[in-house]
C-alpha cells in the first residue's frame, strides 16, 4: 500500500473549545488508485487530507494516529524532513486557484520554481519541461501563459496551472482538495478529466475530496463517505452505488440532481445542521438528521464495521435496506406526518357528514392543501 | 498631471544634487562674492546671496546632496533592517514575534527627535561638534526601523496566511525561500511606497537635527543649516532662509504625493485580481 492511515484524529482548539475534526479515520489508498473522499461543508475532509501532509498549522492542533507513506510514519517526520516528501512524492491541488498562486509572479516561474529545486534542473531545461507541463494539463498556447501572471487567466486555466505546479515533479501521491468548487460547471468536467488523464498517464495515485458525489462517481476506485470528521462508509465505488447502507450517504446521494428528474422537482436536502463538533454526543452523529434513527442510535456510537461485500465498511446500526431499518423508516415517517395525517382524515370525516351539495371546488381546495405541505420534503415522499 | 510634476521636481532636484561639483550653473558655495552680499535674486544669483556673499542657490543644490543622502541612505538602511525583522515577525509569529515587534514598540514610544539628538551624542566621537555624516545616517535609520518593521510586519501578515504560501510549502519550499519568492514579492510594493514617505520624514529629521547645530556642521551647508543661518536675518534679507525652505517643502509635498500615489495604485485587493 502506498499510504496507510490509521486511527487518525486532528483535535483544533477553537473559542467553542476543542473541536475533533477529524476522529478516528482509518484508509488505505494503493498506488495508482483513485480514492474519492466525499462529505458536506465541515466535514473534515480538508482537514483530513492537510493532517495526512502534514500541512496543519502548528499552534493548537493536535494530530495522533499514523500516517503510512510508502513505509514512513509521516506523523514522526519533522518539517524538515516532510520537505523531502512535498512535491517530489506527494502533493496537493487546492480549492481555489484565485488564491493558490502567487498574484505577483509569472506563472512559468511558479512552475519551474519546483523543477530547478527539487529535480536540479537548468532554467532552460526547466521551461521546456513547465511548457510540456502546461500542455499536459492542456492550456491552449503554453509559451504565452508561460510569460502572464495568474489574474491574466481565467479561473478554469488557474485551477490548471496549479495541477501543472502539483505534478511538476511526478509525486506518486496527489490530493486534489475540492479542485473544482470555485469553478463553473462547464469547466468542472474537464478539470476533472485532465486529473484523471494526468493519473493513468503518471500512475500516480489520487484522492479526490469533494461535496459531490456525482464528481467522484466515475473517476475513483473506491470512495469514503465522511461525516463529521468520521468515515461513515467506505467501499469500493460500484459497490457504494449499488449497495449503500449508510442513511448519510444515501441521503448524500439524493441530494445530487438527476437529468431525468421532473422539472421544478424539488431537490432532497438533508435536514438540520452538522453537528458540533465541539460539543460531541455519545450516539451516532448522524442520528439527528437521520431518517432511519431510533433510541439505540442516540446512547451508542455505531462503529465502522464490515458489510458481507469485500472492501465495504458502514457504521450505522440501521442500515438502509435492512429490515430494521425499514420499520424504523416507517415508524419514523408515521411519527412525523400525523400531525398531518390528523387533518386528512379530519377533514374527511367532517366532509362526510356535511350535507350533499357542498361546492366541488371548496372541497378539492381541502383535498389539496394538506397532501401539498407535506410533500414539500420529498425526502420523505420518495423514501 | 500632479504627479508628473511630483515626480519631475524629484528629479531635478536629485540630479541637481548629483551632478553638483559638475554642473557649469552651480557656482562654487563657499566662494565670497562681496557684490552679492545680502542681494535678492539675480540673474548671476538665482537665489540672490547670504551674508557671506556666498550663492544662495548654489548652497541649496550642495545641502540638498546631504539632505537626500542622508534620506535615502538611512531608509535603506532601515528597510534592511526594519523589513527582515518585520518579514521574519510576520511569517514566523509566535514568542519571536512577540519579543521583536515590542522591542520595536519600545522605540517607537520614545519621541524621536530626543531618540535622535541622544544617538547622535552617542555615536559621535568625543570631542566632535555635532555630527558627521555617518554618525546622522546611522543615528536616523535607527529611528527609522521601528515603522518599517510594523509596516513590513503588517503587510507580511496578510500574505503569509494565504493559500500559495500554504501550497508552496505542499511542494516543498523551506521557510527562507517561501519568504525570499512567495512572500517578499507581495509585501515589496507597499513597503516602497511608505519608504518615500519615511524619506520624507527622515529629511525633516535630518533638518531638524541641523538646524540645532547636530548635524553635519557648516561650513558644509545642508538645508537645516541654511535655515538656521537665514534666521536672524529674516527682517533684512528674507530669501537666505526662505528659498531653502520653499525647496525643502515642495520637495517633501513631491515625495508624500508620489509616495501616496503609489500606495493608491499598489494596494491590491484580491477582488480586483
Amino acid at each position: 500500500m502506498l499510504l496507510t492511515v490509521s486511527r487518525l484524529s486532528t483535535t483544533f482548539d477553537s473559542a467553542a473549545g476543542r473541536v475533533r475534526a477529524v476522529d478516528d479515520v482509518s484508509f488505505t489508498v494503493g498506488a495508482g488508485r483513485a480514492v474519492g473522499v466525499v462529505g458536506e461543508s465541515g466535514s473534515g475532509k480538508t482537514v483530513l487530507s492537510r493532517s495526512i501532509m502534514n500541512l496543519l498549522p502548528r499552534r493548537g492542533v493536535e494530530r495522533s494516529g499514523e500516517v503510512r507513506f510508502d513505509g514512513r510514519d509521516l506523523t514522526t517526520l519533522s518539517t524538515k524532513e516532510m520537505t523531502s516528501v512535498w512535491g517530489r512524492r506527494m502533493s496537493m491541488v487546492f480549492q481555489d486557484p484565485m488564491t493558490s498562486l502567487n498574484p505577483v509572479v509569472r506563472v512559468g516561474r511558479q512552475i519551474t520554481e519546483s523543477l530547478v529545486h527539487h529535480l536540479g534542473m537548468s532554467k532552460t531545461d526547466a521551461r521546456d519541461e513547465a511548457i510540456r507541463l502546461l500542455e499536459a494539463v492542456r492550456i491552449p498556447e503554453p509559451e504565452r501563459r508561460f510569460r502572464e501572471y495568474p489574474h491574466q487567466l481565467s479561473g478554469g486555466m488557474r485551477q490548471r496551472v496549479t495541477i501543472a505546479i502539483a505534478i511538476a515533479c511526478s509525486p506518486d501521491l496527489l490530493f486534489a482538495d475540492e479542485p473544482t468548487t470555485a469553478l463553473d460547471v462547464t469547466v468542472q468536467a474537464q478539470i476533472l478529466d485532465v486529473l484523471s488523464d494526468l493519473r493513468t498517464d503518471r500512475e500516480m495515485a489520487l484522492v479526490l475530496v469533494t461535496h459531490d458525489l456525482g464528481v467522484v462517481a466515475g473517476r475513483t476506485d473506491e470512495i469514503a463517505v465522511m461525516y463529521a470528521g468520521e468515515i461513515v462508509e467506505m467501499a469500493p465505488t460500484a459497490v457504494l452505488f449499488a449497495e449503500m447502507r449508510m442513511p448519510y450517504s444515501e441521503a448524500l446521494l439524493r441530494s445530487v440532481p438527476r437529468l431525468d428528474d421532473q422539472p421544478h422537482r424539488r431537490r432532497a436536502t438533508i435536514p438540520g445542521r452538522p453537528p458540533n463538533l465541539a460539543a460531541p454526543t455519545p450516539g451516532c452523529r448522524f442520528a439527528p438528521r437521520c431518517a432511519y434513527v431510533a433510541e439505540r442510535c442516540l446512547s451508542e456510537r455505531p462503529r465502522l464495521e464490515e458489510s458481507g461485500i469485500p472492501g465495504h465498511r458502514f457504521a450505522c446500526f440501521f442500515p438502509v435496506g435492512s429490515t430494521d431499518g425499514q420499520s424504523n423508516l416507517a415508524r419514523n415517517v408515521k411519527a412525523e406526518w400525523a400531525p398531518a395525517l390528523e387533518i386528512i382524515t379530519h377533514r374527511r370525516e367532517t366532509r362526510r357528514s356535511e350535507p350533499a351539495g357542498t361546492p366541488v371546488q371548496v372541497s378539492a381546495a381541502h383535498d389539496r392543501d394538506p397532501v401539498a405541505s407535506p410533500s414539500t420534503d420529498s425526502r420523505k415522499a420518495s423514501a | 498631471m500632479g504627479w508628473w510634476i511630483a515626480v519631475g521636481w524629484l528629479t531635478v532636484v536629485a540630479l541637481l544634487a548629483l551632478l553638483a561639483p559638475v554642473l557649469p550653473f552651480v557656482k562654487d558655495p563657499s566662494s565670497l562674492d562681496p557684490d552679492a552680499l545680502r542681494q535678492g535674486p539675480t540673474l548671476a544669483h538665482w537665489f540672490g546671496g547670504d551674508d557671506g556673499g556666498r550663492d544662495v542657490f548654489a548652497r541649496v543644490v550642495w545641502g540638498a546632496r546631504v539632505s537626500l543622502f542622508i534620506g535615502v541612505a538611512s531608509v535603506s538602511v532601515g528597510l534592511a533592517i526594519g523589513g527582515f525583522v518585520g518579514l521574519t515577525a510576520g511569517y514566523f509569529r509566535g514568542r519571536y514575534e512577540r519579543v521583536v515587534m515590542s522591542a520595536m514598540d519600545v522605540m517607537l514610544a520614545f519621541p524621536s527627535l530626543i531618540l535622535a539628538l541622544a544617538l547622535v551624542t552617542f555615536l559621535s566621537t568625543p570631542g566632535e561638534q555635532g555630527g558627521s555624516m555617518f554618525t546622522v545616517t546611522a543615528a536616523v535609520s535607527i529611528i527609522a526601523v521601528p515603522s518599517l518593521a510594523r509596516i513590513t510586519r503588517a503587510a507580511t501578515l496578510t500574505f503569509a496566511r494565504r493559500e500559495f504560501v500554504t501550497a508552496a510549502r505542499a511542494l516543498g519550499a523551506k521557510h527562507r525561500r517561501i519568504i525570499v519568492r512567495e512572500v517578499l514579492p507581495n509585501v515589496v510594493p507597499p513597503m516602497a511606497s511608505f519608504a518615500l514617505l519615511a524619506i520624507a520624514v527622515v529629511i525633516v529629521a535630518e533638518g531638524a537635527l541641523s538646524y540645532l547645530g547636530l548635524s553635519v556642521q557648516a561650513p558644509q551647508p545642508t538645508w537645516g543649516n541654511l535655515i538656521a543661518q537665514g534666521r536672524p536675518q529674516l527682517d533684512i534679507a528674507p530669501h537666505i532662509a526662505l528659498f531653502p525652505c520653499a525647496v525643502m517643502f515642495i520637495t517633501l509635498l513631491s515625495l508624500n504625493f508620489v509616495g501616496d500615489k503609489l500606495r493608491a495604485r499598489f494596494d491590491v485587493r484580491e477582488v480586483r485580481l
